[in-house]
């Protein structure tokens, strides 16, 4: 066990978001960034304050919690691909620092977009 | 002399700037920053999320900042950076992955197809559903 | 006939020598031959130009995996890289980055030997039957297919040098011995997977490794290294979380 890495929990995390954010960051990109903002009526009004726009999409407590899972994956992805990143360009931080930090970070918006998803 | 080792090596690195060097790496590095775009989309829905519990006024503003032009520029990048995530993603499957069949590995192409066809059909569910709610 | 002007190509060679303070770039007019590869140039030179040039080959032919050296920036076995691809020319030839340089052209090995024997790329049987050479390991074609890849690697070392994680990480073991280890493991005569676990598994094992994938794009004979490496990172999560959950299922 000596030297045994922890990175296969940091690393599966990293696919099971990989994959995540291949098949819905895109037109998750899309439909918040520039479905609505380019004069597409039905995205605008899907994106509306109140019940018949964005409180529609999300009024289903399934949908809250799938798209909680998914945001917290491909967070989770970037900071791992990130902090890989960083080690790639040669950043001299110690090894614990980067693992704090990134995972850190992670974990904090995880938990926000769960907290804001319970509440909504 | 007499045997006597005079060897003092250099070290000489490929340096932390490899990703300027090569468009092989350079694409790679690419592959690697739309994690930062990522990133920064996630926490723009984070606060759109948060902004939806809040009066109508405020959430507006928020749109207005996140559909004005040159935001709109910078969501056209992500969705460039994002895609190209996905393609390198799907791509790359095949090298981790090594399925034996008979003896075979399985041409990449049947680890690969599946999940563009996988891509196709959440993207435009999606779209469909959200347009439906919209219009509806 | 003989008055035509001979075409030649400047090549620009990284000198150094172990008493020099600092390297520096000898330049060359080498008359350009088209079946010439640019071994031959630096053979050319040292026979007729400078015999104080100092550079590893022996095979000629791409089999010995010892004359690999960055040629224009990309690592290249100098007896695979014709000069017809570089015409016009200038030629620049250097050692391979991420490697001590011991002199002119020669790169120090030493440790990418250590790597090497730290995932004892050889067979290893739990009955201790190695050496016992009455005995016969049956394989199918089918069982030799599923590493056969991973052993055509030459030891050139082209993989390293095109390594952004060997470039900031010495302990890196790197994706030639890591393509080994996996030869090894994949192989049903081997029963070394458990001995080799701890050094594969290790940070500077298989998971140092960002899949930058260039060391499969320069090896000469396509080993792809990095196809090893994220295999035998998926079996090492499939491991990890066995021995998390299942801990009886792991024998100690
Ligand atoms: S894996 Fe390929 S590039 Fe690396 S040492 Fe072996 S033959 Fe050379
Ligand atoms: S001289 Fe043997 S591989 Fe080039």
């Amino acid at each position: 066990m000596r030297g045994r890495s922890h990175e296969p929990i940091w690393w599966s995390l990293f696919g099971l978001g990989g994959i995540t954010a291949a098949l819905f960051a895109p037109v998750m990109i899309f439909v918040v960034g520039i479905g609505g903002a380019v004069g597409w009526d039905a995205m605008t009004e899907a994106l509306a304050h109140g019940e018949d726009g964005i409180g529609a999409l999300l009024r289903h407590t399934p949908v809250r919690a799938v798209l909680g899972l998914i945001l917290a994956l491909v967070t989770v992805h970037a900071a791992h691909r990130i902090r890989h990143t960083l080690i790639d360009l040669h950043v001299h931080a110690p090894p614990a620092v980067l693992i704090v930090a990134s995972y850190g970070a992670a974990a904090v918006v995880s938990a926000l977009i769960a907290v804001v998803l319970a509440l909504f | 002399m007499d045997g006597e080792v005079l060897t003092q090596p250099v070290f000489r690195s490929l340096g932390w700037t490899w990703w300027t060097k090569r468009p092989s790496y350079a694409l790679v590095f690419l592959r690697e920053t739309s994690s930062v775009f990522i990133a920064v989309q996630v926490v723009l829905v984070l606060v759109l999320l948060h902004k939806a519990g809040q009066p109508a006024a405020d959430y507006q503003a928020y749109l207005d900042f996140l559909w004005n032009p040159g935001m709109v520029v910078f969501h056209v990048v992500s969705i460039a950076f994002a895609l190209l995530h996905t393609y390198t993603w799907f791509n790359l499957l095949p090298q981790t992955i090594a399925i034996r069949v008979m003896g075979r590995r399985i041409p990449g192409l049947l680890l690969v197809a599946p999940q563009f066809g996988a891509w196709a059909v959440v993207t435009g569910l999606i779209i469909a559903w959200v347009w439906w709610v919209g219009a509806g | 006939m003989s008055t035509a002007i001979e075409t030649t190509i400047k090549f620009e060679v990284f000198r150094y020598q172990p008493d020099w303070d600092e390297p520096t770039y000898q330049l060359y007019d080498v008359p350009y031959r088209e079946d010439w590869v640019v071994l031959d140039a630096l053979n050319y030179i040292k026979d007729t130009v400078d015999g104080t040039l100092t550079y590893r080959w022996s095979c000629r032919m791409g089999v010995c995996g010892s004359c690999g050296a960055m040629v224009n920036g990309y690592p290249k076995l100098t007896c695979a890289a014709f000069l017809s691809e570089y015409m016009p020319g200038p030629i620049r030839v250097e050692p391979l980055v991420n490697f001590n340089v011991e002199r002119d052209l020669v790169t120090s090995i030493e440790g990418f030997m250590e790597k090497l024997e730290s995932v004892q790329p050889w067979i290893i049987r739990e009955d201790g039957a190695t050496d016992d050479l009455k005995s016969e390991y049956l394989q199918t074609p089918d069982q030799h297919a599923a590493y056969q890849q991973f052993s055509m690697c030459i030891n050139c070392l082209l993989c390293y040098a095109a390594c952004p994680v060997s470039s900031h990480s010495d302990e890196f073991i790197g994706p030639a011995a890591l393509a080994l280890a996996q030869r090894y493991n994949l192989d049903t005569r081997d029963e070394g997977v458990e001995q080799r676990r701890d050094v594969i598994l290790k940070d500077e094992g298989i998971w140092e490794c960002s899949f930058v994938g260039e060391c499969s794009a320069v090896c000469p004979k396509h080993v792809d290294p990095a196809g090893a490496i994220q295999q035998a990172k998926m079996t090492g999560a499939i491991d990890y979380y066995r021995r998390l959950l299942m801990p009886w299922t792991v024998k100690s």
